[in-house]
């Protein structure tokens, strides 16, 4: 006889993490377009194609040719590299940093963290963009100064999410074990409590990175990111927003450049999300039963939690 | 008696697993009686507890009938469970602070019970009989507590309230999954007598579930003893624990501190028990043997190759152990009760004997005690209200090899002062002097090139560990912050260390999560004796295992105690372990030390009305 709660046990094969896959197959198509852009292309980056300007996609130009005359596809693939530069800069600016403030913000608690979270409170006052305008005004414009002034705007909320996870570390046995000890801060902070922390801020990197690709296109697109000659995604779309019209193909394929490498980077985060629960999930399954008398209260991280998910199986 | 519930072949798995978890269980409970289920973690007492109300996991295939009343539950749709929820078959679980809606006022939360079951009632009435009910559970200020929060209201307060939202609809049957575990021992007795007091009154049926057997011996009528998903014995208390038929039961009672033999050391059951996916293993392979076999050192090629059955020995007592019929009429058990009288005549005349401790503690007044704490008091909020400091004046002393337990309930500052002690805090008045040094007062940098040597063990194994170093890692670590340099040696004293606390150098690499939480206790001890520290701080180690494994842990501790020779704080509220295991007593009392003693003279002659109190409200 069966208990009307039960449901039907479902194949536990590993399931296939499509959003990884998705991601890695997303990628792969855009740096195939970067090769492309640099190495491959019959066409340079600024040159003025003889077809002429704004032509339709043909075998020639399989994206079509720009209001200048200029190969699209190519100008798409290499303006994909500087973006992903750009972005890759903007994400480990903001990372290092925010790791630093976050780290001692949530490890030293007390004046530390007041201190510094007034620090990020104001970079946070500022809306990301209009801060990096005026950077931009002060540096002049150009790579340095997008690097920097984006991200600074990215360390706030990097720095917040590693000030709660060492906030809810901090309250652990073993840190307070190792503290009994004497063991330095600093050493407490990286040889012991970083590996816990990075699983989940490399995620949150990844997921900055798709954020700073388009936070410089934004400013490509007003004209404050990467200057001309060099090519961007956003002062691409700028520049193609007056023939929207005529010729469609230029703002549809770079857009879509821009869509598909944001969403590949938003997959990848999944994925890797994704992988890391399974990872956690099948160690589960391999633990012997624990003892389970006191039931303890106040879960902050995952790390109290999967004790009491440990202790239901009783 | 008319029987009030049956349940036939009850097997609960997780498919998803590949787990058993509890296989073939018959049990039932007749009308007004008081049933225990006792079991140590993993046996599936509570899995068991939830599905009698169509409450279990929905990962969980749950096999077998329930009867209620004659009524069969299994397959009953939702609609049909919640009209019996509440109104016939009631559970109260074991942390009444989860249990509870946190914003919710209780008083509400209670009365729903009444507005689900009874909607007829007007609202004064339900208010007044939620009143009687909280009035009858003994709290006070009544009105007020019913516009309370759960979290402001104390631990004892808040599981009676558990409780009245399990009584409310006076149930049939109601069923207490381990609602005394996170209760000190004086608020567990209070909360039986409550119990049983109720039960006289309403006469109701109740299941209570403990992995405590002092508890279910005072408490339960009958009892059903669990391992690993099984029932292996059950019958009247009183019968089962002085007369217990099966091995495993009996090694539980022999486990149990107040039972010391006169080796002194406790009896530990070595091994653990089967995992769920090793239950279901067996069940698939259709092996037929005893699934305490390898554990049980009575065992006989019978028990590999056939399935015990349970054996009837008369009186409703039965057991599921080949050797049934012989433990139940061995001279075992008449041994244990010998001894026993023996122990109480014994205690009157202080004897010695009680336990092996090193003598060199035998000496009264040593010269220089290693742990001098003079004066202290300490506040969390500044220097106001001098009255109401967490503790005040603290004066003890801890002499080298000696071990003193610091006896107290919760809220008396224990935890407080083990951290002043361990350099965690600052004591705001008074000193802390370690072999004749300061310590109080030192800064971070100071006390690490001072190298202290004073390490602590704490209540929950696994949060004592990183959960992502191995365990040989986390062993290591001590030492290298004490400056080990050579990883050769580091590494000895790693695995010399791990053999002393009993863990096999194969679990090397593991991380804490793949161990059991005896086991990760000794790895705890591991990294807190490596560095062989003169003073060890036990911040109620021992509470949250099982009785088997605190029986490991306790002889350990004598092992360790032997060869290494270091003090011990030992913080407890067991006051059986704390016999056993320490020299000296300090008991704490509203942040003071009331009462402060060899062992032996404040059990047998405690001055102070609290220690009185405490010593009073242990339930044997």
């Amino acid at each position: 006889m069966r208990n009307a709660k039960q449901i039907k046990p479902t194949k536990k094969r590993a399931k296939l993490n499509i959003d990884l896959v998705l991601a890695i197959l997303l990628l792969s198509l855009i740096a195939g377009l970067a090769i492309y852009g640099f190495f491959i292309s019959p066409y340079g980056v600024n040159e003025l194609t003889p077809e002429g300007k704004l032509q339709a996609p043909s075998a020639l130009h399989p994206c079509g040719t720009d209001h200048l005359g200029r190969d699209i596809l190519t100008r798409l693939g290499q303006a994909g590299v500087y973006s992903l530069a750009i972005a890759a800069g903007i994400v480990a600016l903001g990372a290092f940093l925010g790791y630093v403030i976050g780290a001692a913000s949530g490890f030293f608690g007390g004046f530390v963290d007041w201190i510094l979270s007034r620090l990020t409170d104001s970079l946070l006052a500022f809306p990301g963009i209009l801060m990096a305008l005026l950077i931009i005004t002060v540096l002049g414009r150009g790579m340095p100064a997008l690097i920097l002034s984006l991200g600074l705007a990215f360390v706030p909320s990097f720095a917040r999410i590693v000030r709660s996870a060492f906030q809810g570390l901090r309250t652990e046995n073993f840190v307070k074990r190792l503290e009994i000890m004497d063991a330095p801060s600093w050493r407490i902070i990286l040889v012991h409590l970083t590996p816990l922390v990075a699983p989940d801020y490399l995620n949150a990197m990844v997921l900055g990175l798709a954020n700073a690709i388009l936070a410089e296109s934004s400013l490509s697109f007003l004209g404050f990111g990467i200057q001309a000659p060099r090519p961007s995604w956003g002062s691409m779309l700028a520049d193609s927003r007056a023939y929207l019209f005529r010729a469609p193909y230029y703002p549809l394929f770079t857009g879509l450049a821009l869509v598909l490498t944001v969403l590949a980077f938003f997959l990848l985060r999944r994925g890797l999300d994704y992988r890391h629960q399974q990872k956690l999930m099948s160690s589960k399954q391999q633990k012997e039963p624990l003892t389970a008398g006191v039931e303890l209260a106040g879960a902050k991280l995952e790390l109290p939690e999967r004790l009491k998910e440990m202790s239901k199986h009783d | 008696m008319t029987e009030l519930l049956r349940v036939e072949k009850l097997r609960i798995s997780f498919p998803n697993d590949q787990g058993l978890v509890v296989s073939d269980l018959d049990l039932s409970v007749a009308e007004g009686e008081i049933l225990g289920i006792c079991g140590e973690s993993g046996s599936g007492k509570s899995l068991t507890a939830l599905s009698l109300l169509g409450l279990h996991d929905p990962d969980a295939l749950v096999e077998g009938s329930i009867y209620y009343q004659g009524r069969e539950l299994s397959g009953l749709p939702e609609a049909e469970w919640r009209k019996l929820r509440g109104q016939d078959l009631a559970l109260v679980f074991q942390d009444a602070q989860t249990a509870l809606n946190p914003t919710m006022r209780v008083g509400k939360q209670v009365a729903e019970g009444l507005y689900i079951h009874q909607p007829h009632l007007s609202k004064a009435e339900i208010n007044e009989r939620v009143q009687k009910l909280l009035t009858d559970l003994g709290l006070k200020n009544v009105p007020q507590v019913m516009r309370a929060f759960p979290h402001e209201l104390s631990g004892g307060m808040r599981q009676r309230i558990g409780l009245a939202v399990g009584l409310i609809n006076a149930p049939h049957l109601l069923i207490l999954d381990e609602v005394t575990t996170a209760l000190d021992p004086s608020l567990q007795k209070s909360l039986l007598q409550l119990l049983r007091k109720i039960h006289d009154q309403t006469g109701q049926a109740t299941i209570f579930i403990s992995h405590d057997i002092r508890l279910v011996r005072e408490f339960c009528e009958r009892v059903l003893i669990f391992y690993a998903g099984e029932k292996v014995e059950e019958g009247p208390a009183r019968d089962v624990f002085a007369n217990p038929a099966h091995v495993y039961t009996k090694l539980l009672l022999d486990a149990l501190p107040g039972n010391a033999g006169s080796s002194g050391r406790l009896v530990e059951i070595p091994g653990r028990v089967p995992s769920s996916q090793e239950l279901a293993q067996i069940m698939a392979e259709e092996e037929c043997l005893c699934l305490f076999a390898n554990r049980c050192p009575l065992v006989i090629p019978k028990c590999w190759s056939e399935k015990p059955p349970l054996k009837d020995l008369g009186n409703g007592h039965k057991a599921a152990c080949h050797l049934a019929e012989g433990l139940y009429a061995s001279s075992w058990a008449r041994e244990r009760q010998a001894r026993q009288r023996a122990n109480e005549r014994g205690k009157t005349q202080a004897t010695k004997e009680s336990a092996p401790k090193p003598k060199t503690t035998a000496q009264p007044e040593m010269p220089t005690p290693y742990l001098l704490v003079e004066e202290v008091s300490h506040s969390f909020y500044g220097h106001r209200h001098r009255e109401d400091w967490v503790l005040q004046g603290i004066n003890f002393r801890i002499y080298p090899r000696q071990f003193t337990a610091l006896l107290g309930e919760s809220g008396s500052g224990k935890s407080t002062l083990a951290r002043l002690v361990s350099g965690q805090l600052r004591p705001l008045e008074g000193n802390i002097y370690l072999d004749g040094r300061e310590i109080a007062h030192m800064s971070r940098k100071e006390r690490r090139q001072a190298q202290l040597g004073i390490q602590m063990i704490f209540q929950d194994p696994f949060s004592s560990l990183h959960p992502r170093q191995s365990l040989a890692r986390q062993i290591e670590e001590p030492l290298i912050l004490a400056g080990e340099k050579d990883p050769l040696v580091r590494q000895e004293k790693v695995l010399q260390m791990m053999e002393d606390v009993g863990l096999h150098p194969d679990l090397a690499d593991r991380l804490p999560q793949d161990l059991s939480g005896g086991q990760q206790q000794r790895v705890a001890i591991a990294c807190a004796l490596v560095t062989k520290p003169k003073l060890l701080i036990a911040d109620e180690a021992l509470s949250a295992l099982d009785l088997s494994v605190q029986a490991q842990i306790i002889n350990l501790l004598q092992q360790l105690r032997q060869k290494q020779d270091f003090a011990c704080l030992f913080i407890s509220h067991d006051l059986d372990v704390v016999r056993y295991l320490c020299d000296r007593v300090a008991v704490l009392y509203q942040g003071r030390i009331c009462e402060e003693n060899k062992t032996e003279r404040v059990f047998n002659d405690p001055q102070h009305p609290y220690t009185k109190e405490l010593l009073n409200a242990r339930v044997k």
